[in-house]
């Protein structure tokens, strides 16, 4: 059964990269959101298995869904943060916010594996 | 004179993107340099026109008094001029850039100051993009235009009372500041009607990659 | 030589310049390089630095300052600069031009950069020094007489246009001539003198005709002057006149000459006639006056002149007109 992937990215071209650094027999059903209010829209109206999210967005950024889905028991997801903005700072708090993985763009192929591997997604 | 380049809506935003990336790198790389947390926002992106240097100029600087201006020269494959606006409390940050804390900053420490922290942030940036777009740039010494000088001679002080003799630019603007510190910049990379064609190439094998 | 050759001899070229100061540091500030030019002007060989701390060669650099930018640099893989005009040197070196030139150091700007090993990684820093001490004294020579041109122009105590002394030399002068009569007990009168409807002048007749009856008025009064009077262009339209050794009565006499004489006269400017009159304020010294309370004085007797239709003397008076 195929994976359901909702990526989150206000870049066609960065939505563009992402879904090219995916690994190449991996099965998936994947959405597109453009912002974050777009996003939880989406999160609420089915169920995902995997969200990429970038972190600098119009309107509602990707802290602020972090921030949201911290609060919802509702919504289970695993949570990839892909972002250029790669401080320590940056992903220590989104770790605490709840996610799984947090990637530097441009997404590394080797890198998004790994990272699928571990969280048994793949 | 060159002739003009367009660059369609995707190219505009692969243009952004990257910029985006380029600035996630120099925001690293700036906040190891100074040992501080450093906030680079998203850049914009811009294709201006000199006929509307003087309305954006107005815009640039609306709600400021006081500025610093420096400006930096670039060559290579990327040319242009970076201009950066920086504010008053250099004093903020003098700790960062190891002065001691007994020394007083007079007028010349603040300048050097001033030129060292928009050289550091000009070089990342530039540096930050040039890379995405696999292109070579580098910066010629940086060069105080103004110190402490009201806001709306922001025009006058860089474009003086001469029309500008290019068409087109391509302007990147990033906003800089340090978390707990007073100290921010504001600074405008223009790219020359030159360098543009080698930009939109290295945006279009981007795009068909 | 082969150009293959010839580029191999290219850091021998470097190390022996002796125009441009050229020093590298590893990542733990230990001098790696030091060519000719370093070695002239730190009278250290480079024998006797290679391997030492930059710091402990030379505990005159800002320290915490220097390696912080170094650091800058090696993160961030770019150029710094540092200016004369900001921070005059980096090393202490004497100048050379000891004998005519009166800067004890050589000005500096220097370039810092990293030098990075064939995987990109930065093994060290070059730092570079231009000796800028001609343009620097060249820069602060031409800075001293631009400052000299403008301290001058401000202390000058000449009017441009009448060529009489101005109002800064009049408050020195004034204070002086006060002082003296009260040390020898004499009298002495100021006068207050305004060019009635002046901006009308100025309206009608166009400014240049303004300044040529200022000029006319200016030589009508100094016509009048002894030799211990000081006659000033106070402002705009106003002169002062300091009379020592006559009081108020004989002052107001003078006055009502001036007065007469400048009624008299018709100025031409331009073909046009311009006839004017002036206003005149008198006041004198008392037991224990200040020159600023006798220039108060005259200034209310000036007022009064005016209130009551110009063209006029009036001497200052304690007590209030009815």
């Amino acid at each position: 059964m195929p994976y359901s992937v909702l990526i989150v990215d206000d870049s066609a071209f960065s939505r563009r990269m992402l879904k090219k650094a995916f690994p190449e027999k991996w099965e998936v059903d994947i959405t597109e959101a453009t912002n974050g209010n777009e996003a939880l829209v989406a999160l609420t109206s089915r169920k995902f298995d995997i969200m990429f999210l970038d972190l600098t967005m119009p309107e509602l950024d990707g802290f602020g869904v972090l921030e949201v889905l911290k609060n919802r028991q509702d919504i289970h997801c695993k949570i990839f943060v892909v972002t250029a903005d790669i401080q320590p700072k940056a992903k220590q708090l989104c770790k605490e916010l709840g996610a799984s993985a947090f990637l530097p763009k441009p997404l590394d192929k080797e890198i998004l594996q790994k990272n699928l591997k571990q969280h048994g997604l793949l | 004179m060159s002739e003009q380049i367009d660059f369609t809506i995707e190219e505009l935003d692969i243009l952004t993107e990257i910029s985006n990336i380029g600035m996630g790198k120099a925001g690293s790389a700036l906040a190891e340099a100074l040992g501080c947390l450093v906030y680079l926002n998203v850049p914009e992106i811009m294709l201006v026109k000199s006929s509307g240097l003087k309305e954006l100029s107005d815009e640039l600087i609306k709600n400021l008094e006081d500025i610093n201006i420096v400006r930096q020269a670039f060559s290579g494959d990327l040319t242009g001029e970076a201009i950066i606006l920086l504010g008053k409390a250099a004093y903020s940050i003098k700790d960062l850039l190891g002065y001691e804390p007994s020394e007083t900053l007079n007028q010349a420490r603040q300048k050097e100051l001033l030129l060292d922290m928009s050289n550091s942030i000009t070089s990342a940036c530039l540096q930050g993009i040039a890379r995405q777009l696999s292109l070579d740039t580098s910066l010629s010494p940086p060069n105080m235009v103004c110190f402490e000088q009201p806001a709306k001679m922001f025009y006058r002080l860089l474009f003086g009372n001469n029309k500008p003799n290019w068409d087109q630019s391509l302007l990147v603007r990033v906003k800089f500041h340090l978390k707990n510190r007073e100290f921010w910049s504001d600074m405008f990379i223009f790219f020359s009607q030159k360098s543009l064609g080698k930009i939109k190439q290295s945006v279009k094998s981007l795009g068909e990659s | 030589m082969l150009v293959q050759e010839f580029a191999c001899e290219f850091p021998n070229i470097i190390v022996d310049l002796t125009s441009i100061g050229i020093a590298a540091v590893d990542t733990r500030m230990n001098i790696i390089l030091w060519n000719r030019f370093m070695e002239f002007h730190s009278h250290l060989n480079h024998s006797e630095v290679l391997g030492r701390n930059i710091f402990e060669c030379f505990p005159e650099l800002p320290k915490e300052w220097l390696e912080k930018k170094i650091k800058s640099v090696i993160v961030l893989k770019n150029l710094a600069f540092t200016s004369w005009q900001q921070r005059p040197f980096l090393f202490k070196f004497p100048n050379t031009r000891s004998i005519t030139t009166y800067i004890p150091f050589m000005y500096q700007d220097c370039s810092i950069w990293a030098i990075q090993d064939k995987a990109g990684i930065v093994q060290g820093v070059c730092i570079s020094v231009h000796d800028m001490t001609d343009t620097a004294n060249a820069q602060l020579l031409l800075q001293e007489a631009t400052e000299q041109a403008v301290q001058l122009q401000e202390t000058s105590q000449r009017d441009g246009l009448t060529g009489l002394y101005n109002r800064s030399f009049f408050y020195e002068q004034i204070s002086n001539e006060v002082s003296r009569a009260r040390r020898y007990e004499r009298s002495l009168s100021l006068l207050l003198v305004d060019i009635d409807y002046f901006k009308k002048i100025n309206d009608t007749y166009g400014h240049l005709a303004g300044d040529e009856v200022i000029r006319i008025v200016a030589l009508k009064l100094l016509k009048t002057l002894r030799d211990s009077d000081t006659l000033v262009r106070y402002g705009g339209e106003e002169f002062a006149l300091i009379l020592p050794h006559l009081n108020m009565q004989e002052g107001a006499i003078v006055a009502e000459r001036l007065r007469c004489i400048i009624e008299k006269e018709i100025i031409i400017f331009e073909e046009k006639e311009i006839q004017t009159t002036v206003s005149i304020g008198v006041s004198e010294i008392t037991e224990g006056i200040t020159a600023d309370q006798l220039i108060k004085k005259a200034d209310k007797a000036l007022y009064t002149s005016k209130e009551e239709g110009r063209n006029r003397v009036t001497c200052f008076s304690a007590t209030p007109r009815t």
